[in-house]
C-alpha cells in the first residue's frame, strides 16, 4: 500500500496509471522524439553508414556482390586530376556564392524590412527563385545562357559591347557555359539568383524582430543610417545571418542540379563539383564503389562547416 | 541646458489624437513632470519632442531654435525609454560610449567621459559586463549614464522607474533627483504615479485625452485645480465632486471632517452625511457615504487622520463639515473651476 497515497480511490486507479505515463516527462519525451530518430536513422543513418561500405568495396551497379577492397577506391580518386579541382570547385563555390549572398540578401532584406505599400507582393515575388524547383530553375537558366541563343548575347550586341571592334572581342557570342571562366561565374550567378531569396527572408525576419526601441534609441542617440546598419542591426542579426550562411553553404555544397544541368561538370571537368562527379561516377557510370568514396569527402567539408559556423554564432549570440 | 517650447502641437495616428494641440513651455535647468493617465499622449509627445515623431500641424523650439522638421540627432536631445532600450551586445562601456561616437566627439575624450559619467551613478565595476548581466536598478542607471555622458540640452525620461520595485524606485528617485540638480540639465519626466510628480517635479503638466489640463507647481495643482479631470485625477482619493444649483462643488477628502472635529473658528459648510463604509488604512480611516440632497450614485469621501479617534458607525447618519477656504466651485458643463457661488 505503499503507492496508495491520499486521494487515491481505489476505482480510479487505471486513469491514474494512464494519467502518470502521460505525465511522465521521461516517457513522453521518448516517445515524441522516436518518430524523428527513426526518420533520421532511416533516412540520414543507413545511406550514410551505405556509402561508407560502398567506398570500400567494389560493388558495382552490374555486380551487387560485396568484396572489401580497402582504400582502393579513395586512392584510384585521388589520383584523378578531377578530384582536386572538383574539391576546390565545392569549395569555392559554396564561399563565393555565400559571400554575394550574404551581400545581396542584407540589402535586400534591409528594403523588405521597410514599411512601404505592397511590400507582401515584392516579399512574393523575391521567394520566387527558391521556390521554383531547382532542376526547372537551372533549366531557365541553360536557356538563358545558351551558346547561340542567349539574351545576354542580344543585350550585349545591342549595348555594342560584344562583336568586332567592342570590349568583350570580335565574336558575336559570349559562349557562357563553353569557357572556363565564365562557366564558374555562370555557376555561381545562378546560386546566388536561387540561394538570396532564402537568405533574405531569414535576414529580414531577424531585423523586424529587433526592439523597435533599440533603433529609436540608435537615432536618438545621434546614429545615422550607417552607424545603426553596422553598430546596432547586423551584431544583431549576427547570429541568424550565421544560420542563413549555414544554410547557403550546405545547399551549395550538396547540390548537383544546377552544375548537373547547366555544364555537366564541362568544358572538360573545370566546373565539375563533387556531388555531380559522384553522381557521374557511380550512377551513370556504374561504379558504386568509386561514386561513394567521391561523395564520402563531401562529409568532413560540410561537418567543417557546420562546426565552425554554429560555433561562431554561440560565440555571437547575444541575449 | 536648454528651454524647449510646444507651440500649439498636435500629433494623430489615423483617426486617433494621440496629442490635440498642447502648448507648454519648459524653463532652463527646470525638472518638469508630464503627469496623465495611460494613453493620454505622454510617449508621444516625449517622442515628439526627440524628433521620432512628426507632428500633424505645429511646431518645437529647443533653445528658441525651430527642430520642427529636423531628425533625432540634430536636436541634442537624450531620451531614457521606458524599456531602457540598451544596446543587449553592447558591454555597459559601449553603450555609454556610443552617443559619443554617434556625435562625433573626439575619441580622446571618450574614456574620461564615460568614466565619469560611470563613477556619478556607481557604475565603475559594471563597465566590462552586458545588459543582461545586470539587475533593473543597475540597467536603469546606465541608461541615465548613456543618456547624461553627451551632456544633451534636454534629457526625456519615459517612466524611467516604472519596472522597479518600490524600494528601489524610492532611492532611484532620489538619486535621479540629486543628479539633475547637480547637472542641471532641463528634464522632461514622464510617469503616471502622482506621489512620483508631486515629489520630483518643480512644476508638473498634467495630461488627459492628448490634452494639457494643467501647469503648475505641484502645490498649485493639487489646491487649485483647474477642472475637474485635475482635481480628481490627483489626490488619493481624489476630490469629491458633488452637483449643485447648476454647479459642481468639490472638497478634498483630508478637508472633509466631522463637524466635531472641525476648528470652531473657522468659517464652514456643513452637510448631513450618510456613511456607508468605513475602511482603515493604518495612518488614515476612510469613510464612504452619500451627502444629504446629493445624488444617491455620488459617493463621496472623507479621510480621517488616525489622529481624529472620533467614532464613526456604518449607517450613521452624521454631521461632517468643510471649512470655507477648501471648496472649490466648477463649470456642470465643462469642467472648469469659476469663481465661488453663492451655497
Ligand atoms: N504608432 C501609433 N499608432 C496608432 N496609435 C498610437 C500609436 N502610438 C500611440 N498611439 C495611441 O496614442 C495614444 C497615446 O499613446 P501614448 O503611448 O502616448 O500614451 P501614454 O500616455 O504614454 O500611455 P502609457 O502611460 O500607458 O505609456 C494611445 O491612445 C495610443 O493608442
Ligand atoms: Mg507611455
Amino acid at each position: 500500500m505503499s503507492d496508495s497515497t491520499i486521494g487515491t480511490i481505489p476505482g480510479q486507479e487505471k486513469p491514474r496509471r494512464l494519467l502518470s505515463l502521460a505525465d511522465s516527462e521521461r516517457f513522453l519525451g521518448s516517445a515524441f522524439l522516436l518518430p524523428a530518430v527513426i526518420y533520421i536513422i532511416a533516412l540520414v543513418g543507413v545511406p550514410f553508414v551505405a556509402a561508407i561500405g560502398f567506398s570500400v568495396s567494389d560493388v558495382t551497379v552490374g555486380s551487387t556482390a560485396f568484396d572489401f577492397r580497402g582504400f582502393q577506391n579513395f586512392e584510384a580518386i585521388l589520383k584523378t586530376p578531377q578530384f582536386l579541382r572538383a574539391l576546390s570547385n565545392s569549395i569555392l563555390f559554396a564561399v563565393v556564392t555565400q559571400v554575394f549572398v550574404i551581400i545581396g540578401a542584407n540589402l535586400i532584406a534591409q528594403v523588405l524590412a521597410m514599411d512601404f505599400r505592397g511590400k507582401w507582393i515584392a516579399r512574393f515575388f523575391i521567394m520566387m527563385p527558391w521556390a521554383t524547383p531547382v532542376a526547372l530553375g537551372a533549366i531557365a537558366w541553360l536557356w538563358l545562357l545558351d551558346s547561340k541563343f542567349s539574351p545576354f548575347d542580344w543585350v550585349l550586341q545591342r549595348m555594342h559591347l560584344l562583336g568586332p571592334h567592342t570590349l568583350f572581342g570580335p565574336r558575336l557570342h559570349m559562349v557562357f557555359l563553353g569557357r572556363e571562366q565564365l562557366a564558374m561565374a555562370s555557376i555561381i550567378v545562378v546560386n546566388v539568383w536561387r540561394l538570396t531569396p532564402l537568405a533574405s527572408v531569414i535576414l529580414m525576419a531577424g531585423l523586424t524582430s529587433i526592439s523597435h526601441d533599440i533603433l529609436d534609441q540608435a537615432n536618438v542617440d545621434g546614429s545615422g543610417f550607417w552607424r545603426t546598419l553596422f553598430e546596432i542591426k547586423l551584431p544583431l542579426i549576427m547570429p541568424i545571418m550565421s544560420i542563413a550562411l549555414l544554410f547557403g553553404m550546405i545547399f551549395t555544397l550538396s547540390d548537383m542540379a544546377i552544375v548537373y544541368v547547366l555544364t555537366r561538370g564541362g568544358p572538360v571537368y573545370y566546373t565539375q563539383v563533387l556531388p555531380v562527379w559522384a553522381y557521374m561516377k557511380g550512377i551513370e557510370g556504374g561504379a558504386l564503389g568509386e561514386g561513394a568514396a567521391v561523395a564520402i569527402f563531401l562529409f568532413p567539408v560540410l561537418l567543417a562547416v557546420v562546426i565552425f559556423v554554429l560555433r561562431a554564432s554561440r560565440r555571437m549570440e547575444v541575449t | 541646458m536648454a528651454t524647449v517650447d510646444i507651440n500649439n502641437v498636435t500629433k494623430h495616428f489615423d483617426d486617433v489624437r494621440a496629442i490635440d494641440g498642447v502648448t507648454l513651455s519648459v524653463q532652463e535647468g527646470e525638472f518638469l513632470v508630464l503627469l496623465g493617465p495611460s494613453g493620454c499622449g505622454k510617449t508621444t509627445l516625449m517622442r515628439t519632442i526627440a524628433g521620432l515623431e512628426h507632428p500633424t500641424s505645429g511646431e518645437i523650439l529647443i533653445d528658441g531654435r525651430n527642430v520642427t522638421g529636423l531628425p533625432p540627432r540634430a536636436r541634442d536631445v537624450a531620451m531614457v525609454f521606458q524599456s531602457y532600450a540598451l544596446y543587449p551586445h553592447k558591454t555597459v562601456f559601449n553603450n555609454i560610449v556610443f552617443p559619443l561616437k554617434a556625435q562625433g566627439i573626439p575619441k580622446e575624450e571618450w574614456d574620461t567621459r564615460v568614466r565619469e559619467a560611470a563613477q556619478v551613478l556607481g557604475l565603475e565595476k559594471l563597465l566590462d559586463r552586458r545588459p543582461r548581466q545586470l539587475s533593473g536598478g543597475e540597467r536603469q542607471r546606465v541608461a541615465l549614464a548613456r543618456a547624461m555622458v553627451r551632456d544633451p540640452k534636454v534629457m526625456l525620461l519615459d517612466e524611467p522607474l516604472s519596472n522597479l520595485d518600490a524600494k528601489l524606485r524610492a532611492s532611484a528617485r532620489d538619486e535621479l533627483q540629486t543628479f539633475q540638480r547637480r547637472l542641471g540639465t532641463t528634464t522632461i519626466f514622464v510617469t503616471h504615479d502622482q506621489v512620483e510628480a508631486m515629489g520630483m517635479g518643480d512644476r508638473i503638466a498634467v495630461m488627459s485625452g492628448g490634452k494639457l489640463r494643467q501647469l503648475g507647481t505641484p502645490h498649485e495643482v493639487y489646491t487649485e485645480s483647474a477642472d475637474t479631470f485635475v482635481a480628481t485625477f490627483l489626490g488619493s482619493p481624489g476630490m469629491n465632486l458633488i452637483p449643485r444649483n447648476g454647479y459642481l462643488l468639490g472638497f478634498r477628502p483630508e478637508n472633509f471632517l466631522p463637524r466635531e472635529a472641525m476648528p470652531s473658528q473657522s468659517q464652514i459648510e456643513t452637510f448631513r452625511f450618510d456613511v456607508k463604509r468605513v475602511e482603515y488604512l493604518g495612518a488614515d480611516r476612510l469613510i464612504y457615504g452619500i451627502v444629504d440632497h446629493a445624488p444617491d450614485d455620488v459617493i463621496s469621501i472623507a479621510r480621517l487622520p488616525s489622529a481624529v479617534t472620533f467614532p464613526i458607525e456604518v449607517h450613521e447618519n452624521h454631521e461632517f463639515a468643510v471649512a470655507h477656504e477648501h471648496l472649490r466651485y466648477f463649470d456642470a458643463d465643462t469642467g472648469l473651476r469659476i469663481s465661488p457661488q453663492p451655497l
